[in-house]
């Protein structure tokens, strides 16, 4: 019972004995992720004396930075643009250089426009809209103009998912958080229901489509108050993962038809519009050890990783976990100089001691993963079929209905990676898809069994 | 960029189950001990197992040695007997387990607890008087046969235990089934409770599904009320004889060799009971329940066709 250096650590023994009993004891039965339903204050993080725009925060495509080390910048000019893509500048200032930065989702080392900011208030950058009677070009154009995105596995321009060309029956904006333990989108509504109300109908108008206000079913009655005729509240079940946008968009309505837009990008949208003010904060939930939701702040976009968990009491030791994002689809960061960019809803902190590590077990068929999954899907056989490189196997089995939510994996009972299993089998499914366009199908019989 | 300290960087998700295959493993184990208590207690303490048969034979010596020539009271070895068996049989599983995994050149995980659960499974369907080098050829028969070649656990497509249990009885039916003993799991109707109530605590601890074990039930009762004639009206009989609780609870519900899907899992243990009571009612052999379990894990990747319906969220 003695430590590396030599101390008696009898109550550490005790407290890992407890757990393992504990963990022993919990099986599968404890994994279940409720969603938030009532929110902390939102306090606000100071502006930092620079903030950093990397490339990485803007759609693919071919885009460059619009600004050159020294120049001086104005609120909502671009920072970085091309194609149908802007990056505006969230305040006015002065570019210090253009460096580098870890991307969020991937850690690659990526070009970073830093800009040291003039303190002051935030000043309008575009010219006022009138949300309810103006042209529908023109706020379209105004949410071009002001960078607005919508954020899921990749960041594309919220004017595109908005008008598809096929047209959308519904809009939803989702006022509950997509994960458990983050509570920054129903913190955001809690603020102001009637301005999620205002920003449903903008975006619908836009749209042309019905709109929809997704709450958790215990803000339904105050969603429901605040919504006039024009909008619709939506109650969600507070389980994860009911709150991601392809699950909400089922709800809502067929398939294909629906656009999903998180409240905070609606909210930036409506005050794009209305008051002309460039996005320039996101609010974040800081989630600690042992799951604890430590607060929700206010951030500068462009600000660091280090000052959110600062400012939420978190201290990241060697051989913690931190992750960008949330506890189930959220990406480990190897820094805590990353920068939080518009699609992070939540900071973590994972212990040392809470880590789980994947295992390159066999499966055992136990069925955990068929009874968490949301979509039913075959897990453990998509998953072995991908992990021999039985890629077409995996297609006869719905493979592309997965949402990629990582429920499979955080219950599964031999630790394997079975969402890196899924992504494998579909980006070699496209691969191989790619290829059939070119050279003539061969398209194998799919058979299914279902009761 | 300032220097940061290591941070582990992993992939989603990040919360995860703190269960593993070892805890599962482990898990069955230890729910398994009561009745391996019980069982050797209803069976008699030492001397009562001695007369019985020849595991404690084996030990006898031991015995005398600790308890005449050092000093150790009786008291610490009056389960010797049945426990003897057990612990026997629990050993010689992992034994098997390493010398398989080192002659197969494979990464050792016998600590995974899955060979010692296959052994003990052994030892509870056997009586205490089967000899125990009958007793370790049917453990080595069942890790080699029925797990090993097959590629481990995760890959048998039959029961281990099934298999082992079934081997010894083809070959050495009177050591098995002896006209005067019964097994340990079997040994009174208390054990065969303890067990039922070891299978709630299991259920409880999300391991096992309430599908197989409550199908199996309810498909001896139902197949065995129908066959009442050939079985003699004894209905009760059918769950307090032979291993159709422990079967139920342990060996049905093996995640490997049993469906996936939640009705397939119902199925599957309603067919279980069916084959019970039907080899019972007009088999030759005393008991149905490693024939059962065979002929429904052959069935299984059938059964598990019977899938729920996807949800479509892409058009």
């Amino acid at each position: 019972m003695l430590a590396r250096d030599g101390s008696i650590r009898g109550v550490a023994v005790l407290h890992e004995i407890i757990h393992e009993v504990r963990d022993f004891l919990s099986g599968w039965r404890s994994t279940r992720y409720g969603l938030a339903g009532s929110a902390l204050p939102i306090s606000d993080l100071p502006q930092p004396p620079e903030l950093c725009f990397p490339r990485s925060s803007a759609p693919v495509g071919d885009v460059g930075p619009a600004v050159k080390a020294g120049d001086a910048v104005v609120t909502g000019q671009a920072l970085w643009s091309g194609g149908d893509v802007l990056l505006p500048c969230p305040v006015r200032g002065r570019v210090r250089s253009i460096g580098s930065a870890p991307d969020l989702r991937g850690g690659a080392l990526g070009p970073a426009i830093c800009v040291e900011p003039e303190q002051g208030p935030a000043t309008p950058a575009f010219q006022p809209l009138d949300p309810t009677s103006a042209d529908v070009g023109a706020v379209a154009g105004r949410l071009r103009e002001a960078g607005l995105l919508v954020w899921e596995q990749e960041p594309r321009p919220l004017v595109g998912a908005l008008r598809p060309a096929s047209g959308l029956d519904a809009l939803v904006v989702a006022a509950v958080d997509r994960e458990p333990g983050v509570c920054s989108q129903i913190a955001v509504f809690r603020e102001s229901p009637s301005e999620a109300v205002s920003a449903a109908r903008l975006l619908a108008r836009v749209a042309g489509a019905t709109a929809l206000l997704a709450v958790p079913e215990s803000a339904l009655a105050d969603a429901e108050n605040a919504c006039g005729a024009s909008v619709r509240a939506l109650a969600v079940p507070q389980v994860y993962p009911e709150s991601l946008p392809p699950l909400l968009a089922l709800r809502a309505g067929a398939p294909g038809r629906v656009a999903v837009v998180a409240l905070d990008v609606a909210l930036d949208a409506l005050r794009a519009v209305r008051d002309g003010l460039a996005p320039s904060t996101r609010v974040v939930t800081a989630i600690g050890p042992h799951r604890h939701t430590a607060g929700v702040w206010r951030v500068p976009l462009g600000t660091r990783l280090d000052r959110v968990l600062e400012a939420a009491g978190l201290h990241p030791a060697p051989g913690d976990e931190i992750l960008a994002g949330g506890p189930l689809r959220g990406h480990a960061q190897y820094t805590t100089q990353a920068i939080l960019d518009g699609g992070i809803d939540a900071v973590v902190l994972v212990g040392s001691r809470e880590i789980v590590p994947f295992e390159p077990e066999p499966c055992v068929n136990c069925g955990n993963c068929i009874d968490a999954c949301p979509i039913h899907l075959q897990v453990q056989l998509i998953g072995r079929y991908a992990e021999f490189g039985l890629f077409d196997r995996t297609s006869e089995f719905h493979i592309d209905q997965c949402i990629e939510c990582g429920m499979c994996a955080s219950v599964c009972t031999a630790r394997r990676s079975l969402v890196q299993y899924l992504r494998l089998a579909r980006k070699e499914l496209r691969k191989a898809a790619a290829e059939n366009a070119a050279a003539p199908p061969a398209a194998p019989a799919a058979r299914e069994v279902t009761e | 960029m300032p220097k940061s300290p290591l941070f582990v960087v992993g992939a989603a998700p990040h919360w995860r189950t703190r269960s593993s295959i070892p805890r599962m493993n482990w898990a069955f184990v230890l729910c398994l001990l009561p009745t391996a208590v019980l069982g050797s207690v209803a069976h008699g303490f030492g001397p009562k197992a001695a007369a019985l048969g020849a595991t404690y034979e084996t030990v006898g010596p031991l015995v005398r040695i600790l308890s005449v020539e050092m000093g150790v009271g009786s008291g610490p070895l009056w389960m010797l007997g049945a426990l003897g068996t057990l612990a026997l049989a629990t050993g010689a599983g992992i034994l098997a387990e390493y010398a398989c995994q080192v002659v197969m050149r494979q990464p050792y995980r016998a600590h995974d607890g899955h060979a010692a659960l296959m052994g003990l499974l052994i030892g509870l369907m056997l009586p205490p008087s089967v000899p125990w080098w009958v007793l370790v050829i049917g453990v080595f028969a069942a890790i080699l046969v029925g797990k090993a070649v097959f590629g481990g656990q995760g890959s048998y497509p039959l029961h281990p235990a099934a298999i082992g249990v079934l081997i010894l009885l083809a070959s050495w039916p009177g050591y098995v089934y002896p006209v005067e003993n019964s097994s340990i799991a079997s040994a009174h109707p208390a054990v065969v409770t303890v067990t039922a109530l070891s299978g709630v605590l299991l259920w409880m601890t999300g391991y096992i599904r309430w599908q197989i074990p409550a199908g199996v039930l309810l498909g001896t009762l139902v197949t065995s009320l129908a066959l009442w004639g050939p079985l003699d009206g004894d209905i009760l009989g059918q769950f307090t004889s032979g291993h159709v609780v422990l079967a139920a609870v342990f060996v049905a519900t093996d995640s490997t060799c049993s469906p996936a899907n939640r009705k397939a899992m119902l199925a599957h243990g309603v067919g279980i009971g069916f084959f019970v009571a039907l080899i019972r009612a007009f088999g030759i052999w005393p008991d149905a329940v490693p024939f059962a379990v065979l002929l429904m894990c052959i069935l299984n990747p059938l059964l598990d066709r019977w899938r729920p319906l996807v949800r479509k969220v892409v058009a």
